[in-house]
């Protein structure tokens, strides 16, 4: 494959991936647990974890977007 | 919305919303630049930041996202949280798709997505399937926002349901035909701008009537902790899973409706795009996340008055105990139903807009008539959306009176999972040169086949079919590993092949 371009390279998607693994809640136990933000803490972890993908995705596109792409495709 | 009784001024004000639209529609037609199918389907030059922005956000939220989202909110708890994760994951796929796919919309006028297609495989075969995939999924989903017309009308007359939802549906798509038939895409777009502007303050409205309601959400989540304990919990290893699967499903599959793509080729400029792009990463929070905050307060402060399908119709129960409770209240309930029938028609439009685009461009004229005119085939798009609008407002109509529910529109609700199986061709094929057309298309059709045959599984049959099945992924997700190694495979094998002495 060609090399990977810079608005896509490979630490971007990491980034997504800690973040993701942040997010979806696979690794709390079950109990309710604490409250924050009004909401029990697993689901405010993962809604800041939506969050902090949101400002990175808008990140990316507002300082990441190519300048002029090439005909490649 | 069941059993909201609007009087004689809301009702005015819900018409005069209506007809504004169908005299955007007009105003969409003094704007025309060219009888063309690019002026018509894709505005011409395109739409700046705005309007863009608009559009693209009341196009990718529909009335599912307020009705549907609260509904399932209420009958699982903070565990929908998953839904603000995949209407995130859309907003980032765009980042693969979107900065090279507009650069080459702007410099190969393209129209549908098969355009970019056929400019990349140059594969005839190639194009049709996924143009009748996506044609099959957007039927889908256009019979879906009509019957919720329907469904959001049903409840705010004396008449009996069915004359309402079919009266609602009528009338709704009525308009919606007219203002896309006048104005196209500009219509569709401006429209947006109103039913867009109108869905997020309705949506900020709603958060704020709830809290004053209901209480604060702490409270609600302590309520909850203490009726149905399970709805606060973090989900189980399996549910999980399928928050990963429906991140995947849908953050990639709702990228690639073709109104979406439509979408990037009718942005004015690379800045005006990535400028809604960046405003629409953070729409989840605003909208996606609301809808859940409702749907869980509504499971701890209406306990059993609802359950099952029911649930879908939390927020018009809310909304009826709101309305009861203060003239001020009355008023805003009135700009959330305003909010939701923005919602609904502008997904609605924006889908109709672009099935005719695809059958007339992609179907007709590439397969049947070539050389058409552009007047012609304009015209030949305005006829297909009005066929489209009245067969399957009857099918609406005729589906929710009867009962009946046809087996093809049940293997179409796999509308992702057959819409995902184009994502190879969109998504690598846009970044590598190597994929070849062939290897491409015997993915895209294993993964149909292997993705439909899923249907016919029973999960309890123990076979490893069942399996998959019920292994917390969507039948798409697996279909997808088997379209890509097909696709990559195939493509890496041609390339390495040698080549053969004459």
């Amino acid at each position: 494959m060609k090399p990977t371009r810079s608005y896509l390279s490979p630490w971007i998607w990491a980034v997504y991936a800690v973040l993701l693994a942040i997010s979806i809640p696979w690794y709390w136990p079950q109990e309710v647990g604490t409250i924050v933000l009004g909401m029990p803490l697993w689901a405010a972890v993962s809604v800041l974890g939506s969050a902090a993908m949101s400002v990175f995705t808008a990140w990316l596109f507002l300082q990441r977007w190519p300048d002029e792409e090439d005909d490649q495709a | 919305m069941n059993a909201l009784p609007f009087g004689t001024g809301a009702m005015i004000f819900i018409a005069i919303y209506l007809l504004s639209m169908v005299w955007i529609g007009w105003l969409g037609r003094q704007a025309r630049e060219e009888n063309s199918m690019r002026d018509h389907f894709i505005g011409g030059s395109g739409v700046g930041f705005f309007v863009l922005l608009l559009t693209l956000y009341a196009t990718q939220y529909s009335g599912n996202t307020i009705l549907g989202f609260s509904g399932k909110a209420s009958r699982v708890g903070f565990s929908w949280l998953a839904s603000v994760h995949f209407m995130t994951a859309i907003v980032v796929t765009y980042l693969i798709l979107a900065p090279k796919l507009f650069t080459l919309a702007k410099k190969h006028v393209f129209i549908t997505p098969t355009d970019f297609l056929a400019h990349r495989f140059q594969h005839r075969g190639l194009n049709l399937l996924a143009t009748l995939v996506m044609v099959a999924a957007l039927l889908n989903f256009y019979l879906a926002q009509l019957t919720a017309m329907g469904r959001a009308v049903e409840g705010l007359t004396t008449l009996p349901p069915e004359t309402a939802f079919a009266w609602g549906v009528a009338v709704l798509a009525l308009i919606m035909l007219a203002y896309e038939t006048l104005g196209g895409f500009r219509a569709v777009a401006w429209t947006d701008v109103i039913q867009g502007g109108v869905l997020a303050i309705g949506f900020v409205v709603l958060l704020s009537l709830i809290f004053a309601e209901y209480g604060s959400l702490e409270v609600t989540t302590r309520k909850l902790a203490e009726m149905a304990p399970m709805k606060v919990l973090p989900p189980k290893a399996a549910e999980a899973r399928s928050w990963l699967s429906y991140i995947f499903l849908l953050g990639v599959g709702a990228a690639l409706y073709p109104q979406a793509i439509q979408r990037i080729y009718a942005a004015r400029s690379a800045k005006a795009l990535r400028r809604s792009m960046a405003v629409m990463a953070f729409m989840p929070l605003s909208t996606a996340l609301i809808a859940v905050l409702a749907g869980v307060t509504a499971a701890a402060h209406l306990g059993g008055q609802l359950s099952g399908a029911s649930t879908d119709a939390v927020l018009g129960v809310m909304m009826r105990q709101v309305q009861e409770h203060s003239a001020f209240g009355h008023g805003l309930v009135v700009l959330i139903f305003a909010a939701v029938l923005g919602a609904i028609m502008s997904t609605a439009d924006s889908c109709l807009l672009s099935l005719s685009s695809m059958i007339t461009k992609d179907l007709y004229a590439g397969f049947v008539r070539p050389n058409a005119s552009q007047e012609k085939l304009t015209s030949l798009g305005k006829w297909i959306s009005t066929i489209i609008v009245l067969s399957l407002a009857s099918l609406a109509i005729y589906m929710n009176n009867s009962g009946v529910k046809f087996t093809l529109v049940e293997l179409l609700e796999m509308k992702f999972d057959l819409l995902l199986q184009i994502a190879p061709a969109f998504l690598i094929g846009i970044h590598w040169k190597g994929l070849k057309a062939g290897p491409v298309l015997a993915g895209m059709a294993a993964g149909l086949v292997f993705a439909l045959s899923f249907f016919w599984v029973d999960d309890k049959s123990g076979t490893f079919m069942a399996t998959l099945k019920t292994s917390g992924f969507h039948p798409g997700i697996w279909a997808l590993g088997v379209n890509g190694v097909i696709a990559v495979g195939g493509s890496l094998v041609m390339t390495n092949k040698p080549c053969q002495p004459r």
